[in-house]
């Protein structure tokens, strides 16, 4: 197997740092999540061809975090670009839009990708149901999404990144699930357990 | 006078007693290069060249008697005689004794001296004695046939050097750099004088014009990423137009030409000539009654400007009325400010309001009051004249607009023909009416059908695919990877004999070769990429195909290469013979990086890394210590941690031609669009527009020098590639695990 990025869960001052995917299909507003997210003061200007663009830190349930979003919106036509991407991730956001079956049935495909490139069967992952605002178009009732993220044993939210409404909340969900995996990897190796662990890990 | 011998060893003896009056032209100088480590994109890789594409030279003080072999340097009399009385007092400023020699004044020893370089200080001395002889370390790269053309100058100009502190400097404008010389004032010892030239084919300059303010008057910005080089003009709000004008002419905002605006000019001056005393007199010039025209209503400071460490730098929001009065502000000669309107405008307004405005800007009245109708007849030829020139750059850059809009091409057909060539700018009219000619005849350049007919035949070929897969469930899943299977859906066979399924077949060309051929092709597709592709992330919604074809199809080309390379490898049966194949990918896409194609290199690595391949243990464990090393590095080179600084620096440094990897620009094309507020409290972001235009003049530029390599003796080719898209990646995830299964 080609040699694998190392990817380092915590920094020099042992502060915990993670490396987040936002995945979905074009148009589900996944940028507009990242920048919310980013800028979480109203800041006028965004540029994202600086180094610090994707960078935040972040206290979640009192734990200091520092995280870099990977997003790469306006990419997603580049499809064989997906699995080194999703390799180099800890958690994945995997975002659809509540107007659009398409983005929601997409899902699915990128949660098997997911796995494969992982090349084990669970992840760190959280599904996000963007533009919740946009209540009158909506075309999927939050109680299918629900089902179906039961089914994949995932935590789902619904978001609005134009409102500002459950941003921040997605992202914590996340780092949660990151760390719930670490721990249980930890456990999996102090019992010495036969089944391998997750190759992120 | 003696003569030089170039190189020389020593001028030391020569620059003693030297004498500082300007008469004496002859300078022996001293050459320090610059630092060179803060350049833009264009920045040629290697040190020796960067540091002279931008070099400060300072200028020894005057002697009296030193050396030299050019014999313009003896016109110096007449040099005087050419120059304003206002050149003649920043030159007794310079060269005034306050610059004292001393004996360190001979650095200039072993120079070697460019004949270029050479040409033009001998001409920059026709005009300025004091700018005697100068050398550069080393050799400037000039294309070969470059004529040393003069353009502008010598103007007094301040040159800021932040902190309000300015320096007087002595500006000359040649057709491709800016000469800029000035007292030295950093090294008081060396008293001599310091010259920068600045090479616009090197770096993506821009330039805008500044608006008034406390720091600065009749002031414009040289602007290249990260920083500014901002120039006041000293002597009034003309000169710096004339700046601006010949600026943004060498800087490629295609206007009218010299030539065409020296004809407009002329046509316009006889009738400035003739005395217009009355209203009456006045009406000639119009094609309506005065009286029953608009007022025109300056909007004064009514947009919000953008201030960064101090330096002003643009109209971040304004409402549409102060952005149309700056467009056609005859003092706010902004190119950029051009561009980024014209490629922009539809996100805010419509085209035709757009001509309105102009048409009524065209038409503006007299002020109320306006007794001086002579002055006001100089005023209004000033502002019609930016309205041509709009319009001119509109119809000739951005002909799109038109197309399809009966109703706009009516209305411009009537301001060309019926406004414009009645208000004895007859001129004007007829040079705009041919580029508009020259427009509707020419057909738009994209490829879409050619794009349109390989998208049909890779339809087809899926479909066909599919069909075999299902009535071939039980046969070995490799077998199906045939390009050239003989399929009864003849209509396409043909196409499908020029892509090879045999891998060694198709690598038995150099690496070189490859990679040269994949940067030609690549370039042919990129070229097709049009301004307007860029804009609402037209290539990602459900009409890319016919929004944004061009686009898609270089994107499609990244994706079919990956598929291809990744199938040849999948194609090989041992892993002995695999890590061979990966090794020669490793090495195309390290001559790839090296002719700066980042397109191609990114999607062979795509598929190195995609996990078809990156699985294949026994395979990667078979590869050469040398193309690991190298794989390595070209890892590193496409890393996206750190928001991709890697390759983002990479393709910045690189010197054209270069293809960029798309997938960065098309990420920022959309985080600028998504991240920013399109308006706020009723005003336009403007600054916005301004950051999308300027990745969109990125693109443009990278399109202007094209890779000119020939391939015609290639044994294999690498244009059909894009049949292997018929593969999914599952299919060639499938094909992967037979080759290595699962342990």
């Amino acid at each position: 197997m080609a040699p694998k990025e190392t990817t380092t869960n915590s920094n020099s001052n042992g502060m915990q740092e993670f490396k987040l995917a936002v995945i979905g299909g074009g148009g589900v507003g996944k940028s507009a999540l990242t920048v919310q997210f980013i800028q979480n003061i109203y800041i006028e200007e965004y540029d994202p061809t600086i180094e610090d663009s994707y960078r935040k830190h972040a206290k979640i349930d009192d734990k200091p975090v520092f995280l870099e979003i990977l997003d790469t919106a306006g990419q997603e036509e580049y499809k064989a670009l997906r699995d080194s991407y999703m390799r180099t991730a800890d958690g994945f956001l995997m975002v659809y839009s509540v107007i659009d079956r398409k983005t929601f049935e997409e899902v699915n495909e990128f949660y098997e990708q997911i796995l494969r490139v992982k090349d084990c069967d669970k992840a760190p992952m959280v599904l996000v149901g963007n533009k919740c605002d946009l209540e009158s178009e909506r075309v999927i009732r939050i109680d299918e999404a629900k089902v179906y993220s039961k089914q994949l044993g995932i935590p789902m939210i619904e978001t609005s990144a134009k409102q500002r409404l459950n941003v921040d909340e997605s992202f914590a969900l996340l780092v949660r699930e990151v760390r719930k995996s670490l721990k249980s990897s930890d456990e999996d190796q102090l019992t010495k357990k036969k089944k391998k662990p997750c190759s992120i890990l | 006078m003696q003569e030089i011998t170039l190189p020389r060893t020593s001028s030391t003896s020569s620059l003693k007693g030297s004498n500082n009056t300007p008469s004496d032209g002859n300078t022996a100088c001293t050459t320090t290069t610059s630092d060179t480590t803060q350049r833009g994109r264009h920045q040629p890789s290697h040190h020796s060249t960067a540091s002279l594409a931008e070099s400060e030279i300072k200028l020894g003080t005057n002697l009296l008697n030193s050396n030299t072999t050019r014999k313009e340097y003896r016109k110096q009399n007449t040099f005087r005689n050419l120059m304003s009385t206002s050149s003649n007092d920043i030159l007794e400023e310079i060269n005034s004794p306050a610059s004292p020699t001393t004996p360190n004044d001979t650095l200039s020893s072993t120079l070697l001296m460019d004949p270029k370089v050479e040409e033009m200080i001998s001409l920059i001395s026709q005009e300025y004695p004091s700018f005697i002889s100068a050398e550069i370390d080393g050799k400037m790269e000039w294309e070969k046939d470059y004529e040393l053309r003069f353009v502008l100058g010598p103007s007094n100009l301040s040159r800021y050097l932040g902190d309000e502190k300015f320096v007087q400097v002595k500006a000359f404008l040649f057709s491709k750099f800016l000469f800029i010389g000035k007292l030295t004032q950093t090294d008081p010892s060396m008293g001599g004088r310091e010259f920068r030239i600045i090479r616009f084919d090197q770096y993506d300059w821009t330039v805008k014009g500044l608006a008034d303010d406390s720091s600065f008057i009749n002031a414009f910005c040289l602007k290249l990423e990260g920083e500014s080089e901002i120039f006041t003009t000293n002597e009034n709000s003309n000169l710096k137009k004339y700046w601006l004008e010949q600026l943004r002419r060498i800087l490629d905002i295609p206007t009218f030409t010299e030539k065409q605006m020296q004809a407009i000019r002329e046509n316009i001056q006889e009738y400035l000539e003739e005395s217009t005393y009355s209203l009456e007199e006045l009406q000639e010039y119009y094609t309506e009654p005065i009286s029953e025209l608009p007022q025109y209503q300056d909007l004064g400071e009514t947009c919000q400007v953008i201030e960064r460490k101090g330096i002003t730098q643009g109209v971040q929001y304004a409402t549409l009325e102060k952005v149309f009065q700056l467009l056609t502000d005859p003092h706010e000669n902004d190119g950029d400010f051009l561009f980024t309107f014209l490629l922009t405008y539809k996100s805010f307004t419509t085209s035709m309001e757009v001509l309105k405005f102009l048409k009524s800007r065209f038409n503006t009245p007299p002020p109320v009051g306006c007794v001086d109708f002579q002055e006001w007849k100089r005023k209004l030829f000033e502002i019609r004249l930016r309205i041509c020139e709009i319009l001119y750059a509109w119809i000739h850059n951005f002909f799109y607009n038109f197309r399809k809009d009966l109703e706009l091409q009516n209305e411009t057909h009537h301001f060309i023909n019926d406004v414009i060539s009645n208000s004895k700018m007859i001129k004007a009219a007829s040079i705009i009416q041919k580029c508009w000619n020259m427009k509707r005849k020419q057909r738009e350049t994209f490829s879409a059908q050619q794009f349109q007919r390989q998208q049909q035949q890779l339809e087809a070929l899926r479909r066909q695919l599919e069909e075999e897969k299902s009535k071939n469930k039980t046969s070995i899943f490799k077998k199906l990877f045939n390009f050239n299977s003989t399929s009864e859906s003849e209509s396409f066979a043909s196409a499908s004999l020029s892509i090879s399924d045999n891998t060694e077949e198709q690598l038995m060309d150099s690496s070189m070769n490859i990679a040269r051929q994949m940067c030609v092709i690549d370039m042919e597709i990129f070229n097709r990429i049009q301004p307007k592709e860029c804009l609402n992330q037209a290539w990602s919604d459900a009409n890319r195909r016919k929004n944004a074809p061009n686009i898609f199809n270089f994107i499609e080309r990244s994706n079919h290469l990956a598929i291809y390379v990744a199938f040849l490898i999948l194609n090989i049966d041992t892993p002995k013979k695999r890590a061979k194949v990966i090794e020669k990918f490793i090495k195309i896409a390290f001559v790839l990086r090296n002719l700066n194609n980042f397109h191609s290199m990114r999607a062979i690595m795509m598929s190195l890394l995609s996990n078809s391949i990156y699985r294949l243990k026994k395979s990667w464990e078979l590869v050469s210590q040398k193309r690991m090393v190298q794989y390595k590095e070209l890892e590193k080179l496409v890393s996206i941690s750190a928001n991709s600084k890697v390759l983002r620096d990479a393709m910045k440094q690189a010197e054209l031609p270069s293809l960029p990897f798309m997938g960065i620009l098309l990420s920022d094309l959309t985080f600028f669009e998504d991240g920013n507020p399109d308006e706020r409290d009723g005003k336009i972001n403007i600054n916005k527009r301004y950051q999308l235009a300027s990745i969109i003049k990125r693109i443009v530029e990278y399109q202007k020098k094209p890779y000119d390599y020939p391939f015609h003796d290639c044994k294999t080719k690498w244009s059909n590639i894009y049949m292997a898209g018929r593969y999914t990646d599952d299919d060639l995830y499938n094909l992967s695990l037979e080759q290595e299964p699962r342990q």
